[in-house]
């Protein structure tokens, strides 16, 4: 079966960088999944989001989608993909509803046919009211509601998703993961989701790609990435502040991976070895509040332990 | 929630999604027109300037010069300095297209528009036709103004030559307000560049003074300046019709196409950059 994306050696430069925003990335994403980019700041997210989308054309390697190359089949290619970019980009001086009537002239739908439907979304965001006002004044959350509607104006076969939770309340991100969500249940629609949230990306996808200096660092399931490079922590809570010096005494530095006034975080492959003095110490301690608790690796974990490990060895 | 996204699917069936470069071209043209005509103090800032040239003209000036002679030909004042005018006008509203292509980039939207199914050739030709359709609507304005103020008349020949010479100068003015745009690329310098550029070839050009009266330096500068050609060609076609204005037309035509091949170029290189 043809992936939904191919990438092979992708690479993409622009004039005066010292170093390729994407650098010889290779990757295949097959139809109907759900695939988080992870990465931090700078990392070519974006930049890879615009090479898949046809935005930019790549330096070298090449990347296909849906069979064809989203520069040179641009016409075909594009008619099923959608994307929600991240700088929000609307026409300010135009009402939110041209902004929606012009995506759908770009697509070849008739505004006739598609009003309905744009009415009901607009409805189902809680845009209807602002639907004839201005873009420019709209709020962030607003604007990234009107992408969506823009977005969605076909079911696409190939979603991206650049950060759509930034300027998104807690109500708007959940909406938007529910219809993201039914996209790909009902549609089979393939889904390239960047997010800073990372519990968002653990939510909902099915595969992570964590880039770094351009490069692809991995490319698993999030259980494995957890499985992999996720620590169980052990937060002890002392507060008082002589049982917290004892147990700083009692257990290697390097295992204390934060400490506040009343918490000590434990983690790291020695820290089961000291697991039977701090239960002993906590239980001692308990009458003067103590408590333990064991916090089972998130994703966050893992990628945050991934990517120090991938700074530390760039440099 | 569901609904929708069924909806979605016989919305977007394949009868309903049309592929082609006519559809992105004309859409194109629809988003253009719609930012151009929406903006409101776009086309105030375009409209104001040639009202006040035409009331300064009809009251002081006018008074004045009287007639003039035009290539061995006396001729009033208002039909010489009317395509000096429209040109005026023409340059004004170029300069506005050419922001707009600032105004894609900056905000984001050049990207958006790039996510479409959009080809180069039909972004280029949809720009073109929509900015070179609203050059030519503001010229025409200009013209109809100028013609209420002064009473002008003249032959239907003449009329018909003046608009073929108002739509190809509309055509190779704004491609060249839009070359200058695909080439700077900090949208301070643009900036200070048309509003250095347009008074001054208006000015170095035979506008509102015929050419033998200008000065040795200016006579020789308006023989490169492009708006030279473009005030001939309408003052040709309106003075002396077809016959006389058809080289201009040409040489303006060919100007034209050069142009857009060049901003075509520009414009492939900049996308390699977004």
């Amino acid at each position: 079966m043809t992936a939904v994306v191919a990438a092979r050696s992708l690479t993409k430069s622009y004039k005066g960088m010292d170093r390729p925003a994407v650098d010889a990335v290779t990757f295949d994403i097959g139809a109907g999944v759900v695939v988080g980019l992870l990465g931090p700041n700078g990392a070519g997210k974006t930049t890879l989001v615009k090479l898949t989308c046809g935005v930019t054309m790549p330096t070298s390697g090449e990347v296909r989608v849906l069979g064809g190359d989203p520069v040179a089949d641009a016409a075909t290619v594009k008619q099923r993909v959608a994307v929600v970019h991240q700088l929000m980009p609307v026409d300010n001086m135009l009402p939110a509803v041209d902004n929606v009537k012009i995506a759908a002239a770009f697509r070849g739908l008739r505004w006739r046919a598609v009003h309905p439907r744009v009415d009901e979304m607009a409805a189902t965001f809680g845009l209807t009211g602002v639907m004839g006002k201005l873009a420019f004044t709209l709020s962030g959350g607003q604007r990234r509601r009107l992408q969506l509607i823009r977005a969605l104006l076909v079911v696409p076969r190939l979603l991206m998703l650049d950060e759509p939770s930034a300027g998104l309340d807690v109500q708007g991100r959940r909406q938007m993961w529910d219809v993201i969500g039914k996209l790909n249940s009902e549609h089979g629609t393939t889904i390239i989701w960047t997010s800073h949230y990372i519990e968002e990306i653990e939510r909902n996808c099915s595969r992570v790609l964590v880039v770094g200096g351009g490069s692809l660092i991995r490319d698993e399931p999030p259980a494995v990435l957890v499985r992999e490079f996720g620590e169980r922590t052990i937060r002890v809570r002392l507060p008082e502040a002589a049982d917290r010096a004892r147990l700083l005494a009692l257990i290697p530095a390097e295992c204390v991976t934060a400490s506040t006034e009343h918490e000590v975080d434990i983690a790291g492959p020695d820290a089961s070895r000291h697991l039977a003095a701090v239960v002993e110490l906590v239980r001692d301690a308990a009458g003067r509040g103590a408590t333990i608790e064991f916090r089972a690796p998130s994703l966050e974990d893992a990628y945050v332990a991934l990517v120090a490990r991938q700074q530390e060895l760039t440099r | 929630m569901t609904g929708i996204l069924t909806r979605a699917t016989s919305v977007a069936g394949p009868r309903e999604l049309r592929p082609s470069r006519q559809n992105a071209m004309r859409a194109v043209i629809y988003r253009e027109l719609l930012l151009l005509t929406r903006n409101r103090t776009n086309l105030l800032l375009a409209i104001l300037p040639t009202t006040i040239y035409l009331l300064l003209f009809s009251t002081s000036l006018n008074g004045l010069v009287g007639q003039i002679r035009y290539h061995g030909v006396l001729v009033g004042y208002p039909e010489f300095t009317i395509p000096a005018i429209m040109l005026s006008s023409m340059l004004a509203a170029s300069t506005t297209t050419g922001t707009s292509l600032f105004q894609e980039e900056t905000g984001g939207m050049a990207v958006e528009l790039w996510s479409y199914p959009l080809s180069r050739p039909a972004y280029i030709s949809g720009k073109i036709i929509a900015t070179t359709a609203l050059v030519v609507v503001q010229s025409v304005a200009a013209l109809l103004l100028g013609v209420l103020v002064f009473h002008v008349g003249w032959p239907a020949s003449h009329w018909v030559a003046l608009a073929l010479g108002t739509m190809v100068a509309s055509l190779a003015f704004n491609a060249f307000f839009l070359m200058l745009a695909s080439f700077v690329h900090d949208f301070q310098r643009f900036m200070v560049l048309i509003n250095v550029i347009g008074p001054l070839l208006l000015f170095s050009s035979p506008s509102f003074y015929p050419v033998d009266r200008m000065p040795p330096a200016l006579r020789l500068l308006s023989v490169l300046n492009p708006v030279t050609y473009g005030i001939e060609c309408l003052r040709e076609g309106a003075i002396f019709g077809f016959r006389a204005m058809w080289p201009f037309a040409a040489g303006l035509a060919v100007a034209a196409v050069a142009l857009a091949a060049l901003i075509a170029g520009v414009l492939a290189r900049r996308l390699r950059e977004l």
